[in-house]
Order: structure tokens, then C-alpha cells, then sequence
């Protein structure tokens, strides 16, 4: 997850070590009036002069990337680097060189599909910075593959392989996006949590767990006041209590949990673990000076009044679908059996979920 | 114009290529239990095809295509200004200003522009005047004025096919792309 971490809107969604590729982007004026000054600027062409406009751009983003990368992550920072040099080489070359075409092509493909392959894989989040890079990616790439002579098959082509990997791209990005607990922002730890804290963390686990063991049942949750919120065809279901709800809910009391989660077998639910939420959005839940990492708040949620309920979640370019907006949901914190592989915090493991299901858990 | 036409419409199959993403979500919700989201994920499609036969439309010179993208970037404009004057979610984060108000208002001021030299045109060959720019790079559309009338005689002929076009005047009358 990213960690929300300035809580001022514009530059939330955009993670820490990728903040220098955003600024980087103040420098776009300074390489735009370079490529101006070029000889081969004027008779290039509108097109051509855009083009490479926007390979500045992403060129510049890639190498505002290196130094947030530099540390943790060598080799993604080493390709960061080759690959905004290639960007702001070519955008120079694009106004001049003959085959500016397909070289451009061949540097736009390869890096959309490298990022949603990065991104699937879970070797990095996705965060605005990539939506909005991607994008402009897309329009060079898109103006690079039009056709300069006229012809429907020419024009179609165009169209369709512009179309294709924006559609590749983005279903990739958000492949990661749900990898990444769809796309929630973490709480900043804080402090450094000391083995106190973290035995106290892991004391109210295992209490929460034990207050809660009478809902294995779900008969017995729903006759609480616990409803399904979520899709209950889903492998996973929410199940929510109203009367935890409002301002004057019970917060973090191990035995009235605003929410329950269960996976759906075929014997029937069977608990996975709780979720609590607090009442208001951009509030600090208690994080056991940092032992426990699991808070976090969901920005990209879209509901829509058509379906009076959740109808999906934001695009890794951040458009909701029509007649929807986009709400932040108050933090939340999911506390799960003891047995799950990544803690009782952790992000939920998918395998684990599926063992279950299968009944080998 | 020319590359104004052709930034605008590569911009509106973008943006029809970012419908067609968000019709994913509500697909898997109502494959999950809750089908009036079948509703918003026909929506999201329906409106994307159109928008990619009313760009389709537009680059081969359709100023009616071009007068339903003006009022289709306006209405998503004002649904995103007031999302983000509501302010419930993340609409005033990086990638949604980018895509929810920078791209229509961009494509917005390049659909009002292109309209307005058009009417320009238009005047300008009603007062006789001849056409510098046909703008209609597939070379097919209504291209009405001096060079339609014309027939592509002489130095028009050699204006418009600097300009991409074809040389008669269009392939809308002889289909698409003029092949």
C-alpha cells in the first residue's frame, strides 16, 4: 500500500520515492524551449514538435524516479535512469531523424507493457504518478502510430492499436492496483514501536479473535445485526453492523467490530476475521506506536446513485464510471485469524483464502 | 488544425479507451450479486463505442460529430467540477484533475477552436475568399467553400494535399479514406 503521507489532496495519491518525478516535470518549459531552439524544430511539424513535447515529459518523470529508487530498489532505479535517457534522447531525435517512428514506437510499447508487468507483479505500486505517465505515453503513442497519408486501414489500425494498449496498460496497472489492497493508502507509523507495543498489538489480536469466535456462525453474526455489504457471490463478503455506526460508534472494542469478513465455501461462510472503522475520514487510528501497519483508508471507491451502491473503483487514471463518483471511505483496520500467513495485520493472502475455500485450511 | 483535429480526436479515443475500463468494475460487481451495475457497465460501453464513431466522424470533417463531442466533454466537465466541488473522494488528486478536468477541458478548447475556424471558413468562402486549410485530413467529410467548389483545381489541389488530403475533395464520396 501507499502510505498516505501529506493528507493534502493533490499529491496523496502519488507515493513518497516517487515524488521527485512529479517535480521533475516543472523542468517540461526549459526542455520544451530547448527543443524550440533546435534547427530541426521548425520544419518538424506539429505533430512531430508534440511528440516530442511529450517524451520530454515521461523522459523527465523517469529520471525524477532514479534518486527515490537509488537506495531500496538499484535495478529499477538503473532502468529508470536508461529509460529516461532513451525518452529525452529520442525526444531530441524525433524532430530530425527519419526513423523517429517506429523507434518511438518501439520505446513507448515496450515501456507501457514493462510498467503494467512491474505493476501485476507487485514489484511496484501504482500510484498517479503512473496513471498520468502512462497517459501521456499513450498520446505519443498514439500520435507516433498515426498515419501521416489518408486510408481507412491505416487510420483503423491506428486507432485500434492505440486503443489496445491503452486497454492492455490499464487492465495490467489495475491488476495491480487490486494486488495492492485495491489501491488504499496506509496510515504513517507513530513511531517505532518498541516489543511492549508490539506484544500489546499482538494481545489484542488474539483477544479481538476470541470475542469474535461466537460469528463463525453467520447465522449468529446476522441475528447480531451484521448484513452483507459486499457482493456475496464474491470469494470474499463484508458483512456490516449499523448499530456500530455514526459518530458514537464503539472504537476498536474487540467484541462489537463494525464489520465482519468471510470467505464463501461451499459449507458456507467461514470467518476470515473483523474490520474496524472509525468515524471520520483523515482520523489516526491506534497503530500500537507503530507495531501494527494495517490501517488504512480506500480514496478511489466509486458509488453511483443508479445502483445505490459501490460501482467499482477508480481506473489507474482515476475516472470513475459514468453516473459515479469517487468517495474516501474512513480508516479501517482488519484484524485476521491467527493463522493467516501474512499476521494477524497483514495484507489477506489470496492462497490462503483459496486453501480455505478448498477446505485443506 | 490539422494536428489539432488529429490530437483531438487521438485524445477522445483515450479518453474512450478509459470508459471502456471503467465498465470493467461495475461488470464484476453485478457478475457478483449486485446486477443493477449491469446498467452502469452498458453505460460505460455504449458510451465509449460512440465516442469513438463520433471521433471517427469528427477527423473526417462531421462538424454535427463535432457539435455532440462539444456537448458530451461538456456535460463530463461539469459532472467533474462538481464531483470535485463536492469534494467526497479523490477528484482533487493528480491523476483525477488529469483525466477527469484537464483532458475534457483540453479537448473542449480544441473542439470549440476547431469549430470556430471552421465558421470562419465558412464565412471567409461565402465573401469568396479561397481555403488555406481544409483541416479534413482523411480527405472526406462536407469540405464545402472554394476548394469543393472548385472542384481541386490548380494551386488548391497542391494547398490540400500538403495538408494530408486528397486531391478531389474527399473521400466521402467515395468512401472512407478515399481508397
Amino acid at each position: 500500500m501507499i502510505e498516505l503521507h501529506v493528507n493534502a489532496g493533490f499529491v496523496d495519491g502519488i507515493a513518497i520515492d516517487h515524488l521527485w518525478g512529479a517535480a521533475a516535470l516543472l523542468l517540461l518549459p526549459l526542455a520544451i524551449r530547448y527543443l524550440h531552439g533546435r534547427p530541426a524544430w521548425p520544419a518538424a511539424g506539429g505533430r512531430r514538435q508534440l511528440v516530442a513535447c511529450l517524451l520530454a515529459a515521461t523522459g523527465l518523470i523517469h529520471l525524477g524516479l532514479v534518486p527515490g529508487h537509488l537506495a531500496i530498489e538499484p535495478v529499477t532505479s538503473g532502468l529508470f535512469l536508461v529509460n529516461g535517457l532513451l525518452f529525452c534522447g529520442l525526444s531530441v531525435l524525433a524532430l530530425s531523424w527519419r526513423r523517429w517512428r517506429p523507434a518511438a514506437a518501439l520505446l513507448l510499447t515496450s515501456t507501457i507493457l514493462a510498467y503494467g508487468v512491474f505493476v501485476a507483479a507487485g514489484w511496484e505500486s501504482v500510484d498517479d504518478l503512473g496513471g498520468v505517465t502512462k497517459l501521456i505515453e499513450l498520446a505519443a503513442f498514439g500520435l507516433t502510430v498515426m498515419p501521416t497519408r489518408t486510408g481507412a486501414f491505416r487510420w483503423t489500425g491506428a486507432t485500434a492499436s492505440t486503443l489496445v494498449m491503452a486497454l492492455v496498460g490499464g487492465l495490467l496497472a489495475w491488476g495491480g492496483i487490486l494486488r495492492d489492497h485495491a489501491g488504499a493508502l496506509s496510515q504513517v507509523p507513530s513511531g517505532r514501536p518498541t516489543a511492549a507495543d508490539r506484544q500489546a498489538a499482538y494481545q489484542f489480536a488474539t483477544r479481538t479473535w476470541s470475542d469474535i469466535s461466537r460469528y463463525q456462525d453467520a447465522t449468529v453474526a446476522r441475528a447480531a445485526g451484521y448484513k452483507p455489504t459486499t457482493a456475496e457471490a464474491g470469494g470474499t463478503v463484508h458483512y456490516e453492523n449499523k448499530a456500530y455506526e455514526g459518530d458514537r460508534r464503539p472504537i476498536m472494542d474487540p467484541t462489537r467490530p463494525q464489520g465482519l469478513v468471510y470467505a464463501n465455501t461451499a459449507r458456507g461462510p467461514v470467518l476470515l476475521g473483523v474490520m474496524f472503522v472509525l468515524p471520520k475520514a483523515g482520523q489516526r487510528g491506534n497503530d500500537f506506536n507503530g507495531a501494527v501497519g494495517g490501517w488504512h483508508e480506500h480514496p478511489n471507491v466509486c458509488v453511483s446513485p443508479v445502483s445505490f451502491s459501490l460501482s467499482g473503483l477508480l481506473t489507474p487514471f482515476g475516472s470513475c464510471p459514468p453516473l459515479s463518483f469517487a468517495i474516501t471511505t474512513t480508516p479501517m483496520l482488519h484484524v485476521w485469524r491467527p493463522d493467516m500467513p501474512n499476521g494477524p495485520y497483514g495484507e489477506l493472502d489470496d492462497r490462503w483464502v483459496k486453501k480455505i475455500q478448498a477446505g485443506q485450511v | 488544425m490539422k494536428t489539432a483535429r488529429e490530437v483531438a480526436f487521438l485524445l477522445l479515443v483515450l479518453q474512450a479507451a478509459i470508459g471502456f475500463l471503467t465498465s470493467l468494475g461495475p461488470i464484476v460487481l453485478s457478475l457478483g450479486g449486485a446486477p443493477a451495475n449491469a446498467i452502469l457497465a452498458v453505460l460505460a460501453i455504449a458510451l465509449s463505442i460512440i465516442q469513438v464513431v463520433l471521433a471517427a466522424l469528427f477527423l473526417r470533417g462531421s462538424r454535427r460529430a463535432g457539435a455532440w463531442l462539444i456537448a458530451y466533454e461538456a456535460l463530463c466537465l461539469s459532472g467533474a467540477a462538481l464531483a470535485a466541488w463536492i469534494h467526497l473522494g479523490a477528484d482533487d488528486r493528480f491523476a483525477p484533475v488529469a483525466t477527469n478536468l484537464a483532458l475534457p477541458t483540453l479537448l473542449l478548447v480544441l473542439l470549440l477552436r476547431l469549430r470556430l475556424w471552421s465558421a470562419h471558413e465558412d464565412r471567409s468562402d461565402r465573401r469568396g475568399e479561397h481555403r488555406q486549410d481544409t483541416g479534413w485530413i482523411l480527405g472526406g467529410g462536407r469540405a464545402r467553400g472554394a476548394l469543393w467548389h472548385a472542384g481541386g483545381g490548380g494551386q488548391h489541389i497542391r494547398g490540400r494535399e500538403l495538408l494530408g488530403g486528397d486531391a478531389a475533395g474527399g473521400a466521402g464520396r467515395r468512401g472512407v479514406g478515399g481508397a
